[in-house]
């Protein structure tokens, strides 16, 4: 067996787990969503938030999850806009934008069978 | 192969363990970050052979682990392989100025993580082979003093010097490049002239020793932290920089001849000892070429190999008063 498909075969466990806790997952980067537009401690929250949406950017691919990897990528870039200070409401408003279709995403991912 | 893996996700943990195994490399330790990774090299009796390290880690993040790995007894040589889904040039340039040997990018392809595991366990193998015969500085300098066995074609590892990069580790830094930053990538390339009368005068100590002094003149002339280069042996060395961040001047030559000059080199029989340096054409990774290609780096050795040695200054000693406190190169540090 060549070592991608022992890969595969291997991995469908952490999968699961993976996608198990995306519900949670989603559930924390709303919180943190409403802490930054209440800007209660919004840098921490942005920061937090950025190193979540940073870890299923370097996961979700591996196990087999191209579109929620990609969609973490767009986030973090928005992220990264906001925290480096480039136009506060266009990065705003593009990372409001971009984090709402990643939440879609994990959420019906979380709902797979 | 003993392998220890960093990284603050459990998934990406396990993905390793995994990934490694299904590649045939099942001898693997974690540690969910840079202190615990620390302790579990401080206290296993057989070390580490490979190092696989997450960039971004709260608290110590991967690029001060591979800094504090180095200095660890034992690990100066051993393979660090940055695991990152920042390709960001900042980020990969301190990476391996802080000594990492290659990187990875997440989310990670198995078999490209398989090969790449594969070539740290060759560069394993031939440093164990170069350790087998020298294993202290004095022992190799005994071993070297008086017998120029070095081969003259063969790349150096300096250490010690801001900005310089094995060789190995540069090309792997050139292929792994994102498209971005690889198009916006420059090299040049400088000759030292007359190599092969340095080569011919200098035991292998003092040769080592003048190309680390010419490595230092080269890193005072380009500072900056998307500027790093490599020797890749023949006298040749390379300078590969962001053109978005940095401007190489184009009397770079002669800029670091001047240092050069201060430094006032002597052969081991205290004779003057001159530098040429030669330098090549500014080369542009072009639109069409392919990002990782080593194509930049081998049309700027190539130009600058079949130059002829330029007439203009050289590196001379200055006619009176050396400054003897200049062979500090005698303490360095440096591998073969």
């Amino acid at each position: 067996m060549q070592a991608e498909d022992k890969f595969k075969d291997r991995i469908g466990g952490i999968k699961k787990r993976f996608i198990s806790a995306l519900d949670t997952r989603a559930r924390e980067f709303e919180g943190l969503l409403s802490r930054i537009v209440r800007n209660e401690d919004a840098a921490q929250a942005l920061e937090e938030l950025r190193i979540g949406v940073h870890k299923i950017r370097g996961v979700a691919p591996t196990l087999g999850l191209p579109k929620l990897g990609e969609l973490a990528t767009e986030t973090e870039q928005d992220i990264n806009s906001m925290l480096a200070g480039d136009d506060p409401q266009t990065a705003a408003a593009k990372f409001l934008k971009s984090l709402d279709v990643l939440l879609n995403e994990l959420k019906a991912t979380a709902q797979q069978p | 192969m003993k392998i220890l893996a960093v990284d603050d996700d459990e998934f990406i943990l396990e993905l390793l363990i995994e990934a490694l195994g299904a590649t045939g490399h099942g001898d693997v330790t974690v540690a969910n970050g840079g202190s615990q990774a620390l302790d579990l090299i401080a206290q296993t009796a057989q070390p580490f052979d490979c190092f696989l390290l997450d960039i971004q880690m709260p608290g110590m993040d991967g690029i001060e682990l591979c800094g504090r790995i180095r200095k660890s007894e034992g690990h100066r040589k051993t393979p660090i392989l940055m695991l990152t889904a920042m390709s960001e040039r900042d980020y990969v340039d301190r990476a391996f100025l802080a000594g990492a040997t290659d990187y990875i990018t997440k989310p990670f392809d198995v078999l490209e993580l398989g090969t790449r595991v594969s070539m740290a366990e060759k560069l394993n193998a031939e440093v164990a082979q170069a350790q087998a015969s020298a294993r202290t500085l004095d022992e190799l300098t005994e071993q070297l003093a008086g017998q120029p066995s070095l081969d003259i074609a063969a790349p150096v590892d300096i250490q010690d010097v801001d900005g310089f990069l094995g060789y190995r580790a540069f090309e792997n830094y050139i292929q792994q490049l994102k498209r971005g930053s690889y198009f916006s990538s420059s090299a040049i390339a400088l000759k030292i002239s007359n190599i092969e009368e340095i080569f011919d005068r200098c035991d292998a100590v003092s040769f080592v020793n003048v190309l680390s002094d010419i490595a230092d003149a080269i890193s005072d002339n380009t500072r900056g932290e998307s500027c790093l280069f490599s020797y890749a042996g023949s006298g040749v060395f390379v300078i590969v920089y962001s053109r978005l961040k940095e401007l190489i001047h184009e009397d770079l030559q002669f800029m670091i001849q001047n240092t050069i000059l201060q430094m006032g080199l002597v052969y081991p029989d205290l004779s003057p000892l001159e530098v040429e340096i030669s330098q090549s054409t500014t080369k542009n990774a072009g639109i069409f070429s392919r990002p990782g290609s080593l194509g930049l780096l081998e049309s700027a050795i190539r130009e600058v190999a079949e130059m002829q040695p330029p007439d203009a200054i050289h590196s001379k000693k200055p006619t009176s008063g050396y400054d003897f406190s200049n062979l500090k190169l005698q303490k360095k540090k440096y591998l073969i």
